[in-house]
């Protein structure tokens, strides 16, 4: 069992699809239950490394901890979850191939354990992103494609930059060595690195003010893919952003800028949000906003706090992609996206769906999103940083304004009688696949120990080696 | 003149200073220009600007290339360091896909939209 597998299995499978083009939905299907079995099975044998040597020097180096291994969970069991959901519909080959290179870049983002390859497949998970945003091959979508194009082409140039002035002054590219080694540059050098790493995966982060794009991409894209940007994507980068805060040892007064960003990035968001009327924009503000709290989470390298970043990252992503497939349903029904179609489709299950999506990213009990928030809280209520608290809660106000304002615009649609409803036909088996995630969103909420054993488990991982501040 | 100018001091001066003027121009293309098909190519430019300062900055006098070919069984020490010649040449892979990419979006989006200005691209936003 390697985890080459995880890489290499989605790659043939793009490459064969001429091959068994026929048979795509059993095999897209097939591919992620194996592997999500091979995910599985490396449970309770972690942390893995693999070194895959061609002619010394040249190496690529794998890593599975508790912490990667977290993510690797979250984003194959959510493939697993797409590849049902789709598994009526006419097989797509172009969604089939690019869905694949985006899983091969997301993992190998979270496997890689040297920088060179960790830009390998930023690069990768961007381009099959770019082409994802176009995927509706209208004018917004090229539109889109190409803002994210000249934005992700900033980012990645900041990297390249950063990957080459490590090398030319440390002589080596992995990350342990880079963590141990880095103090070792002159202050001018380190802090020139810093900085551009700092804007090169912070764009790709989405942290205020390097997140403006953001907005725009969701509106360009497909809804189904809104789902895997929120869910997967945004996710992979904020991860793979603080592996590196962690790994060059930041000293407290970055790490305290850093926790404000976050608290910047959930206002801004959660404001943004407030004005907008399209509900695509909407659960991207949303989306930014549940990632600021995470950034500061992070920042603050408390375990206790990690883990509930952790628990968060994972209750947003399930709640989003319950939201976005719920506006999926609504969008293929004949509806819009703007704000006004919330208030005239006609069915009761999708309202609950969506009442729940919301509740839980607000953080209200017996949902996933109230354990992740509390434990949050509580970590920096323990620390004394209540200004953090604060914050926190004043925006999640704002937050709730908006997402109640949706609900309340229903309400007030079903006793005036309105405008004609839409009816909303959902087949029986994406009844079933969205009520399991609601039900596991309410179900995390009332057991979360589970959960939170493994993300507090993850949370030692990814600290291990870093002062606590 | 040439013997100076074969110093790895001088080298490394020179490439640097026309990677900087490379990067300068490409920078300022970014920038300015208005034109999507001019402003891919300014990345273009700018990517290749740290390709030349990134080989040149490990570029030793006298080495060859590091090739393992034509009975040379492993890198040696007459070679130059081979990891950034392996990094550029891969970069310069990822760089021409995503060129292509762009580009080909723009011709398509200059079928829908009849124009190929930055300035004139208003199909994203709130009041989109």
């Amino acid at each position: 069992m390697s985890l080459l597998l995880l890489i290499a299995l989605p790659l043939l499978a793009s490459f064969l699809m001429p091959f068994y083009r026929r048979y795509l939905r059993p095999v897209s299907l097939g591919l992620d239950l194996g592997l999500a079995g091979l995910v599985y099975a490396f449970y309770g044998h972690l942390p893995v490394q693999e070194m895959v040597s061609f002619s010394s020097p040249l190496s690529i180096v794998f890593r599975l901890d508790t912490a990667s291994y977290f993510f690797v969970a979250l984003f194959v069991g959510i493939r697993l979850f797409d590849s049902l959901y789709r598994l009526r519909e006419a097989a797509d080959p172009s969604y089939f191939i690019i869905g694949n290179l985006f899983l091969v870049g997301v993992l190998g983002l979270l496997l890689s354990a040297d920088i060179f390859n960790l830009y390998i497949f930023f690069e990768i998970a961007s381009i099959s992103a770019y082409i994802f945003t176009a995927m509706k091959q209208d004018q917004q979508g090229y539109a889109g494609a190409i803002t994210y194009m000249i934005v992700g082409s900033v980012a990645s140039l900041f990297i390249l930059l950063s990957i080459m002035l490590i090398y030319l002054h440390l002589g080596y590219l992995t990350l342990s060595a880079i963590g141990a080694g880095f103090h070792t540059l002159d202050t001018t050098m380190q802090h020139l690195i810093l900085i551009l790493l700092f804007v090169g995966f912070g764009i790709k982060a989405e942290i205020f003010p390097l997140n403006l794009w953001v907005a725009d991409i969701y509106q360009a894209a497909p809804i189904r893919v809104d789902a895997l940007f929120s869910a997967i994507l945004s996710t992979a980068y904020l991860f793979l952003f603080f592996r590196l805060v962690y790994r060059l040892h930041p000293d407290p007064v970055s790490l305290h800028f850093l926790s404000i960003i976050g608290l910047v990035s959930f206002a801004v968001a959660e404001l943004s949000a407030l004005r907008s009327r399209n509900l695509k924009r909407i659960f991207a503000y949303s989306t930014l906003g549940q990632l600021g709290i995470a950034f500061a989470a992070f920042a603050s390298t408390d375990p206790m706090i990690v883990a509930g970043a952790l628990f968060l990252i994972g209750a947003h992503s399930l709640a989003k992609v319950l939201l976005f497939l719920g506006l999926d349903a609504l969008h293929d029904a004949g509806g819009s996206v703007q704000v006004g179609v919330f208030a005239v489709f006609r069915s009761p299950f999708l309202v609950t769906l969506f009442a729940i999506g919301f509740l839980s990213i607000l953080g209200i009990p017996p949902l996933a999103g109230f354990i992740a928030k509390l434990t949050i809280l509580e970590g920096f209520a323990a620390t004394g940083h209540y200004w953090i608290v604060g914050s926190i809660l004043f925006v999640s106000l704002i937050e709730a304004t908006y997402f109640f304002r949706l609900l309340s615009s229903r309400a007030r649609a079903e006793t005036t009688g309105g405008a004609k409803p839409i009816d909303i036909p959902l087949a029986p088996g994406r009844m079933f696949l969205l009520g399991l995630l609601a039900s596991l969103l309410i179900l995390l909420g009332i057991f979360p120990s589970d959960a939170m054993a493994l993300c507090t488990h993850a949370a030692q991982t990814f600290l291990s080696g870093v002062p606590h501040v | 003149m040439l013997e100076t100018l074969n110093q790895p001091t001088y080298l490394h001066f020179v490439i640097t200073v026309g990677a900087f003027g490379v990067f300068a121009i490409g920078l300022i293309g970014v920038l300015v220009k208005k034109n999507l098909f001019k402003i891919f190519l300014s990345f273009s430019l700018v990517e290749s600007s740290l390709f030349l300062f990134f080989i040149g900055s490990h570029y030793d006098v006298g080495k060859r290339a590091p090739i393992v070919a034509d009975g040379v069984m492993a890198f040696d020490h007459r070679m130059v360091d081979p990891v950034p010649q392996a990094m550029i040449l891969t970069t310069i892979v990822i760089g021409i896909a995503v060129l292509a990419l762009g580009l080909s979006y723009v011709v398509r989006y200059y079928r829908l939209s009849g124009h190929t200005r930055i300035d004139q691209m208003d199909e994203l936003g709130e009041a989109s």
